[in-house]
C-alpha cells in the first residue's frame, strides 16, 4: 500500500557501529528480541534485526509533523524502553524536525525543516501526528484549512509540501490516521486523516495515543527490509492490527463463560470478569494492546478494569460512543435513540396495533361477507 | 527604531503557538501571542453522553495528560451530585500526583532546558571539573564521577561528529544569552539524558493504576475502574518507582535548578504576567466537602504576595473574546457556563 | 397445478388446492425454529441476561453455547432462505416468486387488501395462494433475513482473521458500514425489524384463518388449502388454474364422488 522508494538503500558507505558502541549489548539484543516478536517474526530474525539497526550507514532522517493533535503521540514515542528513547532519538533515527523536542524555534526551526528536506529529498521518513483541518473558518481571514497554521502556512499546505518528497509517510495516532477526536460529529473544523487530506498513501499506526512499540517495530521493519510492513485495508500494519482485541484479551474466558461485569464496582469487577456489558469495544477493535500492553508491558485498559474504547478504529469517536454502552445510538433525522429503544418501540407498536385490530375485528364480526365464510 | 519579529512555530510546547514581538533597543516593547490551532472541543462535546465527556476532554493535551480528564469527570460528578468512594479518591490523587512528577521533570529538562543549556558547549567541558561541580551542588549526586560525565561527553562527541544533529539542528549554540559554563552544560546534558530515561519510568506510575500513559483510561464518572490493580504487587511497584523518582528529584532535579539559577538570576524578573495567580486547588483529603478539604487549597494571590490568599468566587469568572478569534452575539464578557463558541478568524 | 374436489359431511362440495409441496412446509417450520433460536440467542449475545456461567471461567460456556447455537441456527436459516428461493421458481410451488415481488400490480393489490383488512370495507379480494399483502411481508422478511446473513457473516469474519474465506466475504461489508460497530448495530436493529414483520405475519395468518376459510394454516402444515366450491368464483389471483373458467371441474367433481362412494 505504501509508497516506498526502492532506490533508498540503507546499507551504504559509512559504518554506524561506532555510534552504537555506547549501547549495552545485552539491552540491545533484548530490544531486538522484543521487536522481532512484535513483528511476528521467528526468533531466527533477531540477529538480522540487530544487524539492520547497527549497519545502516546514515541514520534515516525523520521529519515529524504536528497538525491538529494533543502531542500524546510524541509523548507516547518518548516512552520507549527498548531501545531507550535516547537511543531512538539520537542514534537510531535522526529526528531532524520535531516541534516538541527540537532546540530551534521560529525561523531556525523552519530552516531545519528546509535543510532536512533538501538534504534527504526522497529519502526521509515523514511521521505525522494530528489530523488536518480542511474547513474554512468563518471570518474575514478565513481560508480553507485556516483552523491550523504553522509559520503562516495552513496545515494542509505544509503537509503537501513535506510529504511529497518523503520516502514513506507514517501516521502515528488516530488523528493523523483517520481524523481523530476533532473529526467527531459535527467535525467543526472539517478535520480528516493525512491520507484523505493529501491523497498520499500513508502507513497508519492508530491508537489514542498509539503504542510506541508499534511505531518502533514499524521503523525496524523499515530498517530491516527497506520497506514498510504489510498492512490491512485501512493501511494499518498487520502485525499490530491483524487481530481483534477481543480475541487476545485476558478476560476472554469470562466472555465465553457468560460472566460479565454488570456495573462498575460490583463483585464481578473485582473478579476481573468480562467488560462486554459495560461497553467494551474489544469485539469490534483490531489492536495488539492485550499482547504488548502499554508502558513497557505494564497494563492496558481492560486490565485496568475499563472497557476498550476501540481507539484504533476509523471514526471510533463517533462509532464507539457512548463508551459505556455496547451499541452506538442511532442518529437519524428525527431519531436520536438507542437501538433497543427503536426496536422496542417498533415491535411494541406492532403488538399494540395487532391487539387493536383483533379487538376491532371482534367488534365488527357481523360485517364480514357471510358468503365467504365456512359456516 | 523598533522592529517586529515573528517566532512561529514556538517549539517544545504542546500545541501550535506563534509569538510576535516588537523589539526596541534590544528590549521587547510589545508582544502578541496566538494559538494557531482550533479544534472545537466545546462544539463536539455538546450532545454527548456525559459519562464520555472526560474521555473526550482528556484529549485537550497529551503532555499534561490526565488533568483535563480529572477536571471533566469532577464537573460531571458535581453536576449530578455523586460522591466517589474513598479508594477512588486515593487512586485519583495518586494518578494526579504522578502527573505532577512527570510533567515537572519533562518540562524542566526536555521542554525548557535547551533554552538555558548550550549542548555544544558541553563538548568543551572538563569531565573532572564537572564532577566536582556536581558534587559541590549535591554531595549525594548519583552518577557524578568524572567517568560518568566522560561517557556523556563521548556520546555527544560521536553524535555531533556523525554530522546528523537531529533535534539539535539549528539550535542557538554559542549564543551569548547562554550563560552556563561548559561544565554546567555537560552536567545538564547528562541529566537531560537521565531524565529522558526516567520519565518513561515515571509514566509507568500512570500505567499502574491508569492502564496507560499518555491518556489514562481508568477514570469513570463515580470513581475509578482499577479494582484489580489494588494489590500488593502493583502498590509495591508504585512505591518503588515513586521512591526512584523522589530520589532523582531530590538529588538531581532540585540541585540542577539551584546550580543553574544563579546564572540566570535576571530572568527571574521577566514574564510574571499580571502577577496575580489563581488556583482551584487539588488533592481532596479524607472527609469534608470540596473545596474546603483540598490539600493544595483553592484561592488566588495578588501581586505576587504569597502572604495573603483570597477566596475564589467562581461566579465572577468571565470569558472575553476581544483578543481572540471568536465572536459573541453581544459584546460583553460571559461566564463560561453560558459562554458561546463561534469562531471568527480575522487573521494573524 | 390442479385442485381436487371432495364433499363435506354437510354435503357441500369442497375444493382441495395444493399450495406448496410438503418440502416447502417443512422448510417453513425449520425456518420458524431457526428464527426462534436466532432471536433468543441473538438477543442474548446482544445483552446477556438470565443465563450466566457458574463456577470457574474454564468450566462454564454460557456465551460460547449461545454463540454456537446462533451459528447453527444461522446455517439452518441461510439454508432455508436459499432453498425456498429456489423452490419459488419451480412448478411445485406454482412459480410463486411472482407473488413475493413488490411489482406495481402486487403493491396496488396489497394496498387494497390492507385497506380492506383494516376498515373491512372496500374490495375484499381472495387469493388461493399467498396474497399480495402477505407476499410483500414475506419479501420484507427475506430482505431482512438476507441482511442478517450478510452482516452476520461479517460479524463472524471479524474473528477469523485476514485471508480466510469468511474474511473475504465479510470484510467488504465491514468497509461499507465503516467498521464492525456499525455492522453490529445493523444486525441488532434488523432483528427488531424481523420481529416486527414476523409478529404481523403470524397474527395475519391466525386472523385470516379464523375469519376466512381461504387461508388455512394447513396450507403451511400440510401444503393444501380447502375451499367450499361456492367461493371459487371469488378468487382474485391469477396463478395456476382458473377453476371458474374451467368447465371440467364438474366432471372431476363426479370422479371424486364416485371415488368416495367406492371407499364407503
Ligand atoms: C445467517 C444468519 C446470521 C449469522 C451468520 C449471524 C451471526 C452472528 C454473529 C457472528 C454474531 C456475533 C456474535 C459474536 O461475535 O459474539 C451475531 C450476533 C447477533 N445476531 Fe446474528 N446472525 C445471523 C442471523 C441473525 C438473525 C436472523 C437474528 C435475529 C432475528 C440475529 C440476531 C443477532 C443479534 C441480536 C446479535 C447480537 C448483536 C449485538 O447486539 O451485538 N442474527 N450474529
Ligand atoms: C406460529 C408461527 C407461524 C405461523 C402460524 C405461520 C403461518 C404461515 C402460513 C399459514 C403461511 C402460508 C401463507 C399463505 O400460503 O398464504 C406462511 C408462509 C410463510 N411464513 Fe410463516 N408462519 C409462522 C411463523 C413464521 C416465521 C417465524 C417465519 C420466519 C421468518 C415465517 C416465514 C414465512 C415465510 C417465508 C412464508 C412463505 C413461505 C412459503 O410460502 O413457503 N413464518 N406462514
Ligand atoms: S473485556 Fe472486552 S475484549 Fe475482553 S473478552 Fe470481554 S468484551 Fe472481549
Amino acid at each position: 500500500m505504501c509508497r516506498v522508494k526502492k532506490e533508498y538503500s540503507l546499507k551504504t558507505v559509512e559504518d554506524r557501529l561506532g555510534i552504537l558502541e555506547s549501547l549495552d549489548r545485552r539491552e540491545f539484543l533484548n530490544f531486538c528480541a522484543k521487536i522481532t516478536a512484535t513483528l511476528g517474526l521467528a526468533s531466527a530474525f533477531i540477529p538480522k534485526v540487530a544487524k539492520a539497526i547497527e549497519q545502516g550507514a546514515r541514520k534515516p532522517s525523520v521529519i515529524w509533523l504536528h497538525f491538529a493533535e494533543c502531542t500524546a503521540d510524541s509523548e507516547a514515542f518518548i516512552r520507549s524502553t527498548y531501545p531507550s528513547t535516547e537511543e531512538l532519538l539520537l542514534n537510531i533515527l535522526s529526528v531532524d524536525y520535531h516541534e516538541t523536542l527540537m532546540a530551534a524555534s521560529g525561523e531556525a526551526a523552519e530552516g531545519a525543516l528546509k535543510s532536512a528536506m533538501a538534504e534527504n529529498k526522497g529519502k526521509y521518513l515523514a511521521v505525522c501526528e494530528g489530523a488536518i483541518p480542511m474547513a474554512t473558518p468563518p471570518g474575514p481571514a478565513g481560508v480553507p484549512g485556516g483552523y491550523l497554521t504553522l509559520a503562516g502556512k495552513t496545515g494542509i499546505e505544509l503537509a503537501r509540501e513535506v510529504l511529497k518528497d518523503a520516502a514513506a509517510v507514517i501516521c502515528v495516532g488516530t488523528c493523523s490516521s483517520f481524523g481523530g477526536v476533532q473529526a467527531q460529529r459535527p467535525n467543526p473544523t472539517g478535520a480528516v486523516g493525512v491520507e484523505e487530506a493529501t491523497g498520499i498513501a500513508t502507513l497508519k499506526i492508530p491508537g489514542c495515543p498509539h503504542n510506541v512499540i508499534n511505531s518502533v517495530a514499524t521503523i525496524v521493519n523499515y530498517l530491516l527490509l527497506g520497506s514498510l510492513p504489510a498492512t490491512d485495508k485501512h493501511g494499518r500494519p498487520l502485525f499490530a492490527f491483524g487481530k481483534r482485541v477481543h480475541d487476545q484479551c485476558q478476560r476472554r474466558a469470562h466472555f465465553d463463560a457468560g460472566q460479565f461485569v454488570e456495573k462498575f464496582g460490583d463483585e464481578a469487577a473485582k473478579q476481573g470478569w468480562c467488560l462486554y456489558k459495560v461497553g467494551c469495544k474489544g469485539p469490534q477493535t483490531y489492536h495488539n494492546c492485550p499482547l504488548v500492553e502499554y508502558n513497557d508491558g505494564c497494563s492496558w485498559p481492560v486490565k485496568g478494569g475499563h472497557p476498550c474504547a476501540g481507539c484504533s478504529e476509523p471514526q471510533f469517536w463517533d462509532n464507539m460512543q457512548p463508551f459505556y454502552e455496547r451499541l452506538p445510538d442511532i442518529h437519524l433525522p428525527g431519531v436520536e435513540a438507542s437501538a433497543d429503544k427503536v426496536g422496542f418501540t417498533l415491535v411494541g407498536g406492532a403488538a399494540v396495533g395487532v391487539a387493536a385490530h383483533a379487538a376491532y375485528t371482534f367488534a365488527n364480526r357481523k360485517k364480514f361477507d357471510g358468503t365467504l365464510k365456512d359456516e | 527604531m523598533s522592529e517586529r519579529h515573528v517566532i512561529d512555530p514556538i517549539t517544545r510546547i504542546e500545541g501550535h503557538l506563534r509569538v510576535e514581538i516588537e523589539v526596541e533597543n534590544g528590549h521587547v516593547k510589545d508582544a502578541w501571542s496566538s494559538g494557531t490551532l482550533w479544534r472545537g472541543f466545546e462544539v463536539f462535546l455538546k450532545g454527548r453522553d456525559p459519562r464520555d465527556a472526560w474521555f473526550i476532554t482528556q484529549r485537550v493535551c497529551g503532555v499534561c495528560t490526565e488533568v483535563h480528564a480529572l477536571a471533566s469527570v469532577k464537573c460531571v460528578e458535581d453536576a449530578i451530585g455523586i460522591k466517589i468512594p474513598d479508594n477512588a479518591r486515593l487512586i485519583r490523587n495518586l494518578i494526579h500526583g504522578a502527573q505532577y512528577l512527570h510533567d515537572h521533570i519533562v518540562h524542566f529538562y526536555h521542554l525548557h532546558a535547551l533554552d538555558w543549556v548550550d549542548v555544544v558547549s558541553a563538548l568543551k567541558a572538563d569531565p573532572k571539573k564537572t564532577s566536582e561541580l556536581a558534587n559541590s551542588v549535591n554531595p549525594n549526586a548519583p552518577k557524578s564521577g568524572p567517568g560518568d560525565f566522560k561517557v556523556t561527553q563521548d556520546k555527544l562527541k560521536k553524535f555531533v561528529n556523525a554530522g546528523q544533529l537531529g533535534p539539535l539542528t539549528n539550535g542557538y549554540w554559542g549564543h551569548p544569552a547562554y550563560k552556563l559554563p561548559p561544565e554546567a552544560n555537560l552536567m545538564a546534558v547528562s541529566h537531560y539524558l537521565d531524565a529522558l530515561a526516567l520519565q518513561s519510568r515515571v509514566a509507568r506510575l500512570h500505567a499502574i493504576f491508569g492502564a496507560k500513559n499518555p491518556h489514562i483510561q481508568t477514570y469513570l464518572v463515580g470513581g475509578v475502574t482499577c479494582v484489580n490493580d489494588l494489590n500488593a504487587d502493583r502498590i509495591g511497584e508504585f512505591i518503588g518507582i515513586l521512591e526512584e523518582t523522589k530520589s532523582f528529584v531530590d538529588n538531581v532535579y532540585i540541585p540542577d535548578i539551584l546550580a543553574v539559577a544563579p546564572f540566570y538570576l535576571e530572568w527571574a524578573g521577566i514574564g510574571g504576567g499580571l502577577k496575580n495567580y489563581l488556583s482551584y486547588g487539588m488533592f481532596p483529603q479524607k472527609g469534608g466537602e470540596e473545596p474546603g478539604n483540598l490539600w493544595f487549597p483553592r484561592g488566588y494571590i495578588k501581586n505576587r504576595d504569597l502572604t495573603q490568599v483570597y477566596p475564589v468566587d467562581v461566579s465572577k469568572i468571565e470569558e472575553e473574546v476581544t483578543h481572540s478569534w471568536y465572536k459573541y452575539a453581544k459584546d460583553a464578557p460571559l461566564h463560561p457556563s453560558v459562554g458561546e463558541t463561534d469562531p471568527w478568524y480575522t487573521g494573524i | 397445478m390442479s385442485g381436487r374436489l371432495g364433499v363435506f359431511e354437510s354435503g357441500e362440495t369442497y375444493l382441495v388446492v395444493r399450495t406448496r409441496p410438503l418440502v416447502a412446509c417443512f422448510l417453513h417450520w425449520v425456518l420458524f425454529l431457526s428464527i426462534v433460536v436466532l432471536t433468543i440467542t441473538g438477543y442474548y449475545i446482544g445483552d446477556p441476561e438470565f443465563y450466566y456461567g457458574q463456577g470457574e471461567a474454564y468450566q462454564a460456556f454460557a456465551m460460547a453455547e449461545m454463540r454456537l447455537y446462533h451459528l447453527y441456527a444461522s446455517w439452518a436459516m441461510a439454508f432455508v432462505l436459499v432453498s425456498r428461493f429456489y423452490l419459488a421458481f419451480t412448478e411445485s410451488c406454482n412459480h410463486d416468486i411472482k407473488q413475493f415481488l413488490p411489482t406495481p400490480k402486487n403493491i396496488v393489490n396489497a394496498v387494497k387488501l390492507a385497506i380492506y383488512f383494516v376498515t373491512l370495507r372496500g374490495e375484499g379480494a381472495h387469493y388461493r395462494f399467498i396474497n399480495p399483502l402477505g407476499g410483500i411481508g414475506i419479501f420484507m422478511m427475506a430482505v431482512f433475513m438476507l441482511t442478517q446473513t450478510i452482516t452476520g457473516i461479517s460479524l463472524y469474519s471479524a474473528g477469523t482473521g485476514a485471508g480466510s474465506l469468511w474474511w473475504v466475504l465479510g470484510s467488504p461489508i465491514d468497509s461499507l458500514l465503516e467498521g464492525q460497530q456499525n455492522v453490529r448495530l445493523i444486525h441488532h436493529l434488523v432483528m427488531y425489524f424481523l420481529m416486527f414483520v414476523i409478529l404481523i405475519h403470524v397474527y395475519m395468518q391466525v386472523w385470516k384463518n379464523s375469519v376466512f376459510t381461504e387461508s388455512d394454516i394447513s396450507s403451511i402444515i400440510a401444503g393444501y388449502k380447502i375451499f367450499p366450491l361456492s367461493q371459487i368464483g371469488h378468487f382474485a389471483d391469477y396463478y395456476g388454474l382458473r377453476l371458474t373458467e374451467d368447465a371440467p371441474a364438474k366432471k372431476r367433481m363426479d370422479e371424486v364422488s364416485t371415488a368416495r362412494e367406492k371407499d364407503e
